[in-house]
């Protein structure tokens, strides 16, 4: 099933399928967010804060909902 | 590798230090040279280069960049360098390598032949059970690697070294780095207790309301009411009649005594000033600022706050210049690179402007307040404040053309203990600097202001200024030297207004009001010199006329409000 992060429950992994369009793939890219990651959203709230290999990503839930993970 | 004479570094090359934002490329700067460069934990400490010269060259310490596409101000002021760079030693953190190496690879792709790797943070690295196979590493990007944990100066030889051999590496075949670096593997990242609780909504505000209250006590209690009073007291009872003896002795009575040793005078006033009220309140408030920093509880923050900086056209970016505001105007208004837009660059700068009192400022108001002992005058206090803040933010996002930001992303660093030895050296820096900028600065106006005095244009002024501070402040006529004060810098503005606070302050309402007008006051010179530089001399002209504008208004208003409430 495909869902964006923002549909994750917090402490749930899910692998990274695509990024919305290639302008926010470029964004992500540079921050070292690639599709195949495993993700983890940590927090929820007016702002999503997830978890990728040792590191934690803040961000706003519009660009959340961008990155679409398989679940 | 061994290196060949042609390839030795000639004293003018110029070394820059690049690489992702936080890494530690300021504390490799540090280490390699004897100059200070700010470290703190979070993105975008450094927002203007720093240089220094080693013995092998010039140093350059770069803003950190995610990419070498970006077309932010940061991004642009270190292309510019890179485009200039002899050599460069491209610092990445260990536990983020995947993230690093991709600008790696872009800057391999253009400085293979002269650059270096530099892996910093192995001992966090190490810490996390992150294994790094730094040979293999080097063979494949056909680079110097060299390892190293900065804050503890280890790699320090290794990468003067791998500079001498790393210059003469010629013939690179870069191999893509995305095939070194397996992103498919699950990694199980557990968050901190820590973290769960600071980034929790409820839990989370709790913390940053105590952390506020906190601050206001120290400042207020500890640093205004014991160790400020003391000095002043000190130097009062001692210092003062010492000097102003000595001046009497050795020069009469005459204009240049007056100038001197005065009631506006270089070595009485201004010395009382600098070393008895605002040295002990700037040092007391960046010592807590630095533990803020290098704590990494700022991103915390951002992530927090992003939400309400949305309704302002902002978004949690913000939080780093504004606090930075809260230390000195003029430096959150060139942290304002940082941020991704102009329009958000022109909101953030007008808010600092407005309504973001500087640290000298602040401690004269907290003490202020705090001698009042009234909880409705600091109810009052942040309500007025808040509301200007979003107000003024408000209006700006409205009217200023342009895309604001609700784009947020921001890397959130670990926690660390917040180390002594950088904290004792980023406050003694801060300290100096705001010595070598507002010494002059008092010295120049006190002179002025006893000149002003001597030839009555001071009397003059305040009977000019009497209509705004009688009828519409309700405050006593001395406040008209605070406003002329005010206008060279709002510290000594503040300062006016303790001092008075004693003597002629007698109200809550009185002081409330006199709180507010200093903290919404003009930004000061040297504030208004950087914006100028910044964002151009309109945007300058306009802000601090509504400044002006804003404080007395505002002024007049809650004067108003008060009376009624407080009297009532
Ligand atoms: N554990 C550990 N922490 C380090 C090391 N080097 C730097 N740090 C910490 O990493 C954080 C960032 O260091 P800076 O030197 O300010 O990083 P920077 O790359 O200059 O950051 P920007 O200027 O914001 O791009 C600070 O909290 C440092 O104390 C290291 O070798 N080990
Ligand atoms: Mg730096």
């Amino acid at each position: 099933m495909i869902k964006s992060v923002i549909d994750l429950q917090p402490g749930k992994n899910a692998k990274i399928l695509e990024f919305a369009n290639a302008k926010v793939a470029d964004v992500f890219e540079s921050m070292g967010l690639f599709v195949g990651q495993m993700v983890q959203v940590i927090y929820k709230s007016g702002t999503v804060v997830i978890s990728v290999n040792h590191r934690m990503i803040a961000m706003s839930r519009v660009l959340a909902e961008r990155i679409y993970v398989s679940l | 590798m061994s290196h060949c004479n042609h390839c030795q570094f000639k004293r003018n090359r110029k070394i820059v230090l690049v690489g992702n934002p936080n890494v530690g490329k300021s504390s490799v700067f540090n280490m390699l040279s004897d100059e200070y460069a700010e470290v703190s934990n979070y993105q975008g400490t450094t927002v203007t280069v720093a240089i220094a010269q080693i013995h092998i060259g010039t140093l350059i310490d770069t803003p950190g960049i995610y990419s070498l596409t970006g077309d932010s101000q940061i991004d642009e002021i270190t292309k510019k360098h890179l485009n200039e760079a002899d050599f460069i030693i491209n610092v990445v953190n260990a536990v983020t390598l995947d993230r690093d190496l991709i600008l790696t690879n872009q800057l391999l792709h253009i400085y293979h032949n002269k650059m270096i790797l530099v892996i910093n943070q192995i001992d966090e690295a190490e810490k996390r059970g992150i294994d790094i196979n730094y040979d293999e590493l080097s063979k494949r990007l056909v680079v110097e690697v060299v390892k190293a944990v900065a804050i503890d100066r280890i790699g320090k030889r290794e990468i003067f070294q791998a500079i001498m051999n790393g210059s003469c590496l010629h013939h690179c075949n870069t191999s893509d780095v995305t095939v070194l670096l397996d992103r498919h593997i699950t990694v199980k990242y557990t968050v901190s207790k820590i973290d769960k609780f600071l980034l929790n909504p409820i839990f989370g505000w709790v913390t940053v309301a105590f952390v506020l209250y906190a601050i206001f006590k120290i400042l207020g209690d500890v640093i205004a009411g014991n160790i400020v009073d003391n000095f002043v007291s000190i130097i009062d009872k001692f210092y003062i009649p010492i000097v102003s003896r000595f001046a009497f002795n050795v020069l009469g009575n005459n204009f240049w005594t007056e100038i001197l040793v005065g009631e506006f005078g270089i070595f009485t006033m201004s010395v009382k000033m600098i070393f008895g009220i605002l040295m002990p309140m700037i040092i007391g408030f960046y010592i807590i600022m630095s533990l803020l920093e290098d704590s990494g509880y700022i991103p915390r923050i951002a992530v927090l706050t992003s939400r309400f900086f949305n309704f302002l056209g902002l978004n949690g970016d913000a939080i780093i210049p504004i606090l930075l505001g809260f230390g000195c105007g003029a430096l959150g208004t060139i942290s304002c690179r940082i941020l991704r837009t102009g329009k958000e660059r022109v909101i953030v700068t007008a808010l600092i402007g407005i309504a973001v009192p500087c640290a000298a400022q602040q401690c004269i108001i907290i003490s202020l307040l705090a001698a009042t002992n009234d909880v409705s005058v600091w109810g009052m206090y942040i309500a007025t404040m808040l509301i200007v803040t979003i107000l003024s933010g408000k209006i700006l996002s409205s009217f200023i053309k342009g895309n604001g930001s609700d784009f947020f992303i921001m890397d959130i660093p670990p926690l660390r203990i917040p180390s002594i030895a950088n904290g004792y050296r980023k406050t003694k820096n801060r300290a100096k600097n705001f010595l070598k900028e507002s010494a002059p600065i008092l010295v120049i106006s006190s002179g002025v202001i006893t000149i002003l005095h001597k030839f009555g244009i001071l009397n003059w002024l305040q009977s000019i200024l009497s209509p705004i501070v009688k009828s519409l402040l309700h405050l006593p006529q001395e406040f008209a030297d605070v406003f002329i004060m005010g206008i060279i810098r709002r510290d000594l503005a503040a300062v006016g207004v303790f001092d008075m606070s004693q003597k002629f302050l007698t109200t809550g309402a009185q002081i409330l009001t006199a709180a507010i007008v200093i903290s919404l006051f003009v930004p000061c010179i040297n504030a208004i010199i950087v914006i100028l530089k910044e964002r151009g001399w309109k945007m300058a002209l306009t802000l601090w006329l509504s400044t002006f504008v804003i404080s007395i208004s505002v002024g007049a208003v809650l004067t108003r409000i008060c009376e009624g409430v407080l009297c009532a």
